[in-house]
């Protein structure tokens, strides 16, 4: 009988299953029914028929019929766990009506209450999440994903954890085994998620705008669609959306489609009917325990929610924006869930734009009151959480502010100055069309400068070059009008008085930008220069060491590309350094994870013997890698601004790729001694045929070849991690990375990673040229010249296939194992720029084993600037007539064949009425403590900037100062890990 | 006696844009090689025809500090967006080497392009050529766009 059913192409269903069928009241409902029950596997179709337009008592049998136990829909899913990629999956089927959707999801409930009762039993204790010990509340979490696997509700509740403590090692490792059970490795988009809406390092705003961009076709408009978007409006928005919401849940687990019930109670003041539906249907005992499981959580105290670990990782002041985040893990508890969705209505649908329109915007609840509005920070505010007036929830009575336009015109140049200068996150939560508003009701006085602000925001929201170009016109007349003409005095202007928006402004006025003010700025050197001043002066009035590093970095990249002699532009080229940025500028959640998880890796396997946690954590650690890798490389080869593709671009678009096949071919066939035999009717026709075939070659070289990821595409964009060479350059990244003693080095490793990766297609692109290009191309020359047997015309042939056989291997050279993006310098190069640039006149000596090793990457920049301050100081302190000794040496790591550590010690003999003294400042110098305020108050310069950088690229200060008081010789030298320029390898010789 | 600005950044291609303007008006144009002086000219003068390449860098090789910026592909568009800001509306032939450029996030197929220019920008587009190097062909279209746009 068994073999029977199991020959069977019809399905088994218990009676239950066929009892629950003849409950349906629809007769036609009923037939579908019982002719889909007999089916294997439901296609989602079937299941959106089975849903469709039934009345209550049908939908409650559908929730049981398809979700309860052997239900039709996923069978499979009853006995199993659930995991990452069994939830982190579009809903197959749209929403019906919120009524059709509460009974549902009740039937669904109802069939399981038993199991839903001993649910709610097992996670009531993490409802006081913050007030349980870490190791306790993670083994809660662990025996959860082992009996019940993965679920949103785990996932917000580990992310929790993960950004609101420091994780012990020992908790790292219970962690990995919760990822683990729900499998999350091979979809981690699940627990990501969770950690995209609530990691206090993570930009709400910046990954929002991320996600909608993946996502934007496949949802086709109903954002609940997608776990990863719906998560950003963790709760429900009106009735329409509460169908959605549950939808979402009971297509997610059991465990969601309870807190979905939870969170839906919570809102009962505004969902009143939804929530007495669900009361007057749900299972009594389900319901009781439902409600002591709510009462349990509201009376938890919401007072320790944002821990003093999740307030280090962020800027202070904005408590309201953490609250909302982290209430996305507690929406158990009523004050959460009203906190969260009083904010999700106002700012939910505006992160989500693109996708949901302007259909929420009814729900905004108008706002006037202007003095509250421009009400000091931490004024008192009345809400469910313990909040004050902030920049954030200023944000959001902004909005509903501004929902009435006539509140606009009320505002005057000053409060409009104070509105934007203490909220956040405008350009991510204002619609297009209220930037419009406000910069159209601007009164007169005021226009221009609100011009400039609202223009700013909107050109951050939209991708229109055209509005782009009306930022850039408005920007250069005001400052013509009303600052002299001069970027920096504006900015200074914003600085008296509005800070933030300077900061603001500045991020808009990148070097491209400024380049593009034309009647402003005439040069590419003039517009770095603005850029470095108003960095500057920004950076010294916030106190922000970030704007002074990258104002001094502008200065360095001008004096190292003098070396830029040394770079052969015809090679591939990656913009490195605005590689770098834009890694700086998108980080991961993967490459936060890291970020975090990494000082612990390495204390751990440096210091404890606990193998099997050592184990598990370089595991991950090499996991989390892979993902940061992934995302980097796409970027690398993809990228509009620097990556390859637009190299390739420029290649083919300014015409070097016709150039150089055209005109080398051209020179044979115009050369004098040919002009006999050239100029006969039938040599010009055969001329003529040639040149046509090998154009046509050309085009497929250029239109199939040189792309990514098209078929017959010489280039890929997306990395193989079952590959060997990559797995290997992935190890060699996280040994790199262990080498070099921080996660600082993150990004310039990742792009050294990323130009290891490319070059083996690199050189499969330079052989294909060279072989199966250049092949084409000589047999045309072989089969267009081959019934001419004169001398001369033999001789056209021949110089035709020296000419193609010069072309392509010229073309091919582009594609060498390049060199990186970034200018690969010696020591004493930088050196001898160093005393060329600044004027010195010291006599030199150099010593050493690595005076001449090239260095690569930001190493570059880096060893610039601290052997500037160096010299710089020996220069003043030398005694008169006496040299200056430069000694560098290095030691290669056995774990990273890519980096040097390089000691360079610079030493000088120094008068001695001087000695003294000179002495005395250098070690104090070396003892004294630096900050990144410091740095700004007192000068991002001297010593204090090479125990900086050391700092931040080594871990710690590396500076060392020896004095030898006999000869008064001072030796002050530092040691800093180099990226090693990597060989330059011959091209094989052509087939 | 006409006033031409040839807006283009490659030295061949130049050229051969020159022969055909002298040809078809015996004028020597004006020449820049990049989005920056191009917009500063078309700003300042007023010219009666601009012949507009769209890849462009941002200074060209001609720069002060011999720094050519950032490339634009769609340069040319920031000349028809001034030009449009003036309120100026020359001839216009764009010679570009793609058959299609973009114009923020539409892609123009460049035979539609003088009908889109029009519309978005108001510029009096009299051809869109697409350029292949040394190609008589091409040669003779630009001379045949220019005769019958005396």
């Amino acid at each position: 009988m068994a073999k029977k059913f199991y020959e069977s192409q019809k399905a088994w269903r218990p009676p239950e299953i066929h009892k629950l069928i003849s409950s349906v009241r629809d007769l036609s409902k009923r037939n579908l029914l019982r002719g889909f029950s007999a089916k294997l596997r439901l296609h989602p179709s079937d299941a959106e028929a089975i849903r469709a337009s039934n009345a209550p008592p049908d939908s409650l049998a559908a929730g049981a019929i398809l979700k309860g136990p052997y239900g039709l829909w996923d069978p499979q899913f009853q006995n199993k766990k659930r995991t990452s990629k069994g939830l982190f999956t579009l809903t197959a089927f749209p929403p019906e009506t919120w009524r059709s959707e509460v009974c549902y999801t009740v039937g669904y409930l109802n069939s399981l209450s038993t199991s839903a009762v001993d649910l709610l039993r097992k996670v009531r204790p993490l409802c006081r999440l913050e007030e349980l010990e870490s190791a306790v509340a993670l083994e809660i979490l662990h025996a959860l994903a082992e009996e019940h696997g993965a679920s949103n509700f785990l996932s917000f509740k580990l992310a929790y954890l993960r950004s609101a403590r420091q994780l012990l090692p020992t908790d790292l490792a219970t962690a990995t085994k919760i990822e683990d059970e729900i499998a999350h490795r091979e979809t981690p988009g699940l627990h990501f998620s969770a950690l995209e809406v609530l990691g206090a390092r993570i930009s709400l705003f910046a990954v929002a705008q991320r996600r909608i961009s993946g996502l934007l076709s496949a949802v086709n408009g109903n954002f609940r669609r997608a776990l990863s978007l719906s998560n950003f409006i963790s709760t429900p928005l009106d009735q329409e959306d509460a169908a959605g919401f549950l939808l979402r849940a009971t297509e997610s687990s059991l465990l969601d489609t309870i807190q979905a019930t939870a969170v839906i109670f919570n809102l009962g003041d505004d969902f009143k009917d939804v929530k007495r539906e669900f009361e007057s249907q749900l299972d009594r005992a389900l319901l009781v325990e439902l409600q002591n499981y709510i009462s349990y959580a509201a009376a938890c105290s919401n007072a320790q929610l944002v821990t003093d670990q999740y307030k280090t990782q962020i800027e202070a002041g904005n408590d309201s924006l953490d609250l909302y985040r982290i209430s996305s893990a507690f929406l158990e508890r009523p004050d959460c869930a009203q906190y969260r969705n009083k904010i999700d209505r106002v700012v939910g649908p505006r992160l989500l734009a693109e996708i949901v329109g302007n259909k929420f915007n009814s729900l905004i609840e108008p706002f006037s009151e202007k003095a509250w509005l421009l009400a000091p920070d931490n004024s008192a505010v009345h809400e469910n959480l313990p909040v004050t007036l902030d920049p954030f929830y200023r944000t959001y009575l902004f909005i509903r502010f501004i929902s009435d336009r006539n509140n606009i015109l009320t505002l005057t140049k000053d409060e409009v100055r104070f509105v934007f200068e203490h909220t956040v996150g405008l350009e991510a939560l204002l619609t297009e069309e209220e930037m419009r508003a406000l910069y159209i009701t601007a009164p007169p006085e005021t226009k221009g400068f609100m011009n400039v602000l609202a223009l700013a925001l909107f050109r951050t929201k939209s991708v229109d070059p055209d509005v782009d170009f009306e930022f850039r016109a408005e920007f250069i007349q005001h400052i013509n009008a009303e600052h002299g003409g001069s970027v920096v005095a504006f900015i200074n202007y914003l600085l008296d008085g509005s800070p933030q928006i300077a900061s603001y402004i500045i991020a808009s006025l990148d070097e491209v930008t400024l380049q593009k003010l034309y009647t402003l700025v005439e040069n590419a050197s003039q517009a770095s220069e603005i850029r470095r001043q108003i960095l500057t002066a920004v950076g010294e009035r916030l106190n922000r060491i970030e704007y002074i590093v990258e104002a001094d970095a502008i200065a360095t990249r001008f004096q190292v590309s003098k070396l830029q002699q040394y770079f052969d532009n015809s090679r591939m080229y990656v913009d490195s350094i605005a590689m770098k940025k834009w890694l700086d500028a998108n980080p991961t959640v993967a490459t936060e994870q890291y970020r975090a998880l990494y000082p612990r890796v390495h204390a751990k396997l440096s210091g404890v013997n606990d193998s099997l946690v050592i184990i598990s954590l370089s595991d991950q650690d090499e996991y989390l890698l892979s993902e940061i890798a992934e995302e980097a490389f796409q970027q690398f080869c993809l990228n509009t601004e620097f990556g390859i593709q637009s190299y390739l671009g420029r290649r083919i678009r300014h015409n070097t790729l016709d150039g150089v096949t055209t005109e080398t071919v051209d020179a044979v066939l115009r050369r004098q001694e040919f002009g006999a035999v050239l100029s006969s009717p039938s040599m010009r026709r055969t001329v003529l045929s040639w040149t046509e075939a090998y154009k046509s070659i050309v085009d497929k070289l250029r239109r199939d070849h040189l792309q990514f990821d098209s078929p017959g595409a010489l280039f890929r964009s997306t990395l193989d991690l079952d590959d060997a060479t990559t797995k290997e350059n992935i190890g060699l990244l996280a040994r790199g990375l262990r080498t070099t003693g921080g996660s600082e080095l993150l990004n310039d490793l990742v792009i050294s990673f990323c130009w290891k990766q490319i070059s083996p297609q690199l050189e499969n692109a330079a052989r294909f040229i060279r072989t199966t290009v250049l092949t084409q191309a000589t047999a045309s020359i072989d089969k267009y010249f081959s019934g001419l047997h004169g001398a001369m015309e033999g001789q056209v042939r021949t110089e035709l296939h020296e000419a193609v056989n010069d072309v392509f291997k010229k073309v091919a050279d582009w594609f060498q194992v390049p060199q990186t993006g970034f200018i690969s310098a010696s020591g004493r190069d930088l050196c001898q720029i160093i005393i060329m640039e600044l004027g010195l006149q010291p006599r030199v000596r150099f010593s050493g084993g690595a005076v001449d090793t090239k260095y690569t990457g930001i190493s570059v920049h880096r060893l610039y600037d601290c052997l500037a301050v160096l010299l710089q100081n020996a220069n003043k302190h030398s005694e008169s007539g006496s040299a200056i000794s430069i000694d560098m040496h290095a030691s290669r790591s056995v774990a990273s064949a890519a980096f040097d550590l390089l000691h360079v010690t610079i030493a000088t003999t120094v008068s001695a009425e001087d000695y003294d003294n000179a002495k005395r400042r250098i070690l104090s110098a070396i003892d004294a403590a630096e900050s990144g305020d410091e740095m700004v108050k007192e000068g991002y310069t001297g010593i204090k900037k090479i125990k900086f950088i050391t700092r931040r690229s080594e871990g710690a200060s590396t500076v060392v100062c020896n004095a030898e008081d006999t000869s008064r010789t001072l030796d002050l030298g530092f040691k800093l890990h180099a990226e090693i320029a990597m060989e330059h390898v011959e091209p094989e010789a052509a087939a | 006696m006409k006033r031409v600005l040839l807006v283009e950044d490659e030295t061949h291609k130049r050229e051969e844009i020159k022969q055909c303007l002298l040809e078809a008006y015996g004028v020597e144009p004006e020449v820049v090689d990049g989005v920056s002086s191009a917009v500063v000219k078309v700003m300042d003068g007023d010219f009666d025809l601009v012949v507009l390449d769209m890849a462009l860098s941002t200074f060209g090789e001609s720069a002060s500090d011999r720094m050519k910026g950032h490339d634009q592909a769609q340069g040319g568009t920031e000349v028809l967006r001034a030009l449009k800001a003036r309120g100026k509306a020359p001839k216009i032939l764009i010679v570009t080497q793609y058959p299609d450029f973009h114009i923020g996030t539409l892609k123009v197929k460049l035979k539609d392009a003088p009908k889109i220019v029009r519309d978005k920008y108001s510029q009096n587009v009299i051809g869109a050529v697409l350029y292949h190097y040394k190609s008589k062909s091409t040669m003779q279209r630009i001379v045949s766009i220019l005769r019958a746009h005396q």
